[in-house]
């Protein structure tokens, strides 16, 4: 198992997929005192939901969504948050152009979450949220990314 | 006991799992019956958590733990049964096959 940064951790639904897929990360089933300190926020949650297959996919998801209601690690963003993100993609409309404003509007949401509970969002897509970061500092929030893989 | 779990709708006309979620109602978790038990701790270690959780008393400080390592276990064994399952499509292309 790779060394995880210390502190709250929120995990991007491509870890969740790729460990569900038995590909990595399979510590995610095992280790106790790491999901005690992982956050899961909803837009995660509706990622996932919207990919499950049948009835059982769908009770586990509700289970796993339950677990971390039970441990008040279960987030979803305020009405302040969905504002923020709207704020900062106006600005980065207008500093990088056009862009594919539907996955950045989910990145950035998810990066806002991780930013809001102090997380390290962990994600194999850094480059992806590396923008976030950036986008995000312009609004002086600190945005802490680790990659796994 | 009067958990209510909204049994699922297939068999009722209804193909899709989109069915109410089987989440216990919140006033149900809310009613959390307390007995007074005795155990061997060490107080010391009971005091040190009580601070360290912030917690309004040493009872207090030992449900929480209690109840996030229960929640945890729970949590693990949605994430196995997430595994066993196959786990969900990968919809927004978060996890792309890697390079060989």
């Amino acid at each position: 198992m790779i060394p995880l940064p210390a502190g709250p951790l929120l995990f991007d639904t491509g870890i969740y997929i790729r460990f569900s897929r038995g590909e990595d990360y399979l510590w995610m089933g095992e280790d106790a005192q790491v999901f005690q300190r992982t956050i899961l926020t909803a837009v995660v949650a509706a990622e996932l939901y919207a990919g499950t297959h049948d009835h059982r996919e769908k009770r586990a998801l509700d289970e796993l969504c339950h677990a971390y209601h039970a441990l008040g690690h279960f987030s979803s963003p305020t009405a302040a948050a969905w504002i923020d993100t709207g704020i900062v993609l106006r600005r980065a409309r207008s500093t990088f152009g056009e862009m594919d404003f539907i996955q950045h509007f989910r990145d950035l949401l998810i990066a806002v979450e991780a930013v809001r509970a102090g997380a390290t969002l962990v994600t194999e897509n850094v480059r992806d949220f590396a923008r976030s970061r950036s986008l995000l500092a312009s609004a002086r929030k600190t945005l802490k990314l680790f990659n796994p893989s | 006991m009067n958990a209510i779990n909204v049994l699922p709708l297939w068999g009722h006309g209804h193909d899709v799992y989109n069915y109410s979620c089987f989440y216990t109602l919140e006033e149900t978790v809310g009613r959390v019956v307390l007995t007074r038990t005795n155990l061997m701790l060490e107080v010391g270690k009971v005091r040190r958590l009580r601070k360290a959780l912030q917690s309004r008393s040493n009872s207090e400080a030992v449900r929480l733990v209690i109840d996030e390592r229960l929640a945890a276990k729970v949590g693990l064994q949605a994430l196995r049964n997430l595994q066993r399952l196959g786990g969900p499509a990968d919809v927004f292309g978060r996890a792309p096959a890697k390079k060989a």
